[in-house]
């Protein structure tokens, strides 16, 4: 395995001897690994920080981080500021991960349902699978920019 | 506490716009032609993901698509993407979330394995495809 899999588990005081001492050493002579640390604190503090309750709050809550986020649109990225992208991404993955367990393990709440739609794709297709999930405007594919 | 927690949005998931959701899953061979694509339509509120379950093969794609209102008549569209591939070593489980700010009708294209933009001109190679989905936010007129 990977010790830099460790790191986050690390950060909730996860990780036991022998794991933790070698991990700890590792962390005290990888500057890179030390701001991966550092970044897997700032995600928990930020997600500790949020203190909400309930699908509904915690939505409300991640939209106005997400607004502080997008807004004022010419704002210069800084070393102060660019994580809070990472992090409001892993409150609204907790939140909706959240969402999914609620809706799993709660009685039925008439509107508040997940609409789940199952499609079955034919085989013989080779599927190339080596890259990272990409979101982009049609008209930013049509115009030819990356 | 207030029944509107966001603009439209109130705690009983009622009395909210609709939208429409469009989803057309295709794929792509490697002269960027699609062979196969289906069309998906669901409609949801502002903060109420819509999940497509696309299973290939040993593919499984879960996408959860969750748009919310934006100013400026836009929306913030998330896409969650959890990929598992299983064969005969084991699963291999990869998760991307993404975000994009779109008007409405404006189609956005996700690539859950990443876009492939080479063209497949050895003569000998093995054929390969690609996999993009196509999505797209409407209010529906009440």
């Amino acid at each position: 395995m990977n010790p830099k899999m460790l790191i986050s588990a690390h950060v909730d005081h996860e990780v036991e001897a022998p794991w933790k001492d070698r991990l700890e050493e590792l962390l005290e002579t990888h500057p890179e690994w030390r701001e991966e640390e550092a970044l897997h604190r700032k995600v928990k503090n930020a997600l500790a920080a949020a203190e909400v309750s309930g699908e509904a709050q915690s939505q409300a809550a991640v939209w106005s981080r997400l607004q502080a986020s997008l807004s004022p649109p010419e704002a210069v990225r800084s070393p102060f500021v660019w994580w809070s992208y990472p992090a409001a991404a892993a409150v609204l993955a907790l939140v909706l991960g959240a969402g999914f367990w609620l809706g799993s393990h709660s009685a039925p709440v008439a509107g508040a349902s997940v609409a789940e739609i199952q499609v079955e794709v034919p085989g013989g297709f080779n599927l190339q699978l080596s890259g990272e999930g990409q979101l982009l405007k049609v008209s930013t594919l049509q115009g030819g920019a990356p | 506490m207030g029944l509107f927690l966001l603009a439209g949005q109130t705690l009983s998931g009622q009395d909210q716009p609709l939208l429409r959701v469009t989803v057309v899953p295709q794929i792509l061979d490697s002269s960027v032609q699609v062979v196969w694509e289906q069309t998906l339509t669901q409609d949801t509120t502002a903060g109420r993901p819509v999940v497509v379950n696309l299973q290939i093969g040993n593919l499984q794609i879960r996408l959860t698509i969750t748009p919310f209102d934006a100013p400026d008549d836009q929306f913030l569209l998330v896409v969650q993407s959890l990929v598992r591939q299983a064969d005969a070593s084991g699963a291999k489980l990869r998760t991307a979330v993404q975000s994009l700010l779109i008007p409405a009708g404006e189609a956005v294209m996700y690539f859950p394995f990443g876009r492939e933009r080479s063209t497949n001109s050895a003569p000998n190679s093995t054929p390969w495809h690609q996999m993009q989905v196509e999505i797209r936010l409407q209010p529906v007129a009440q």
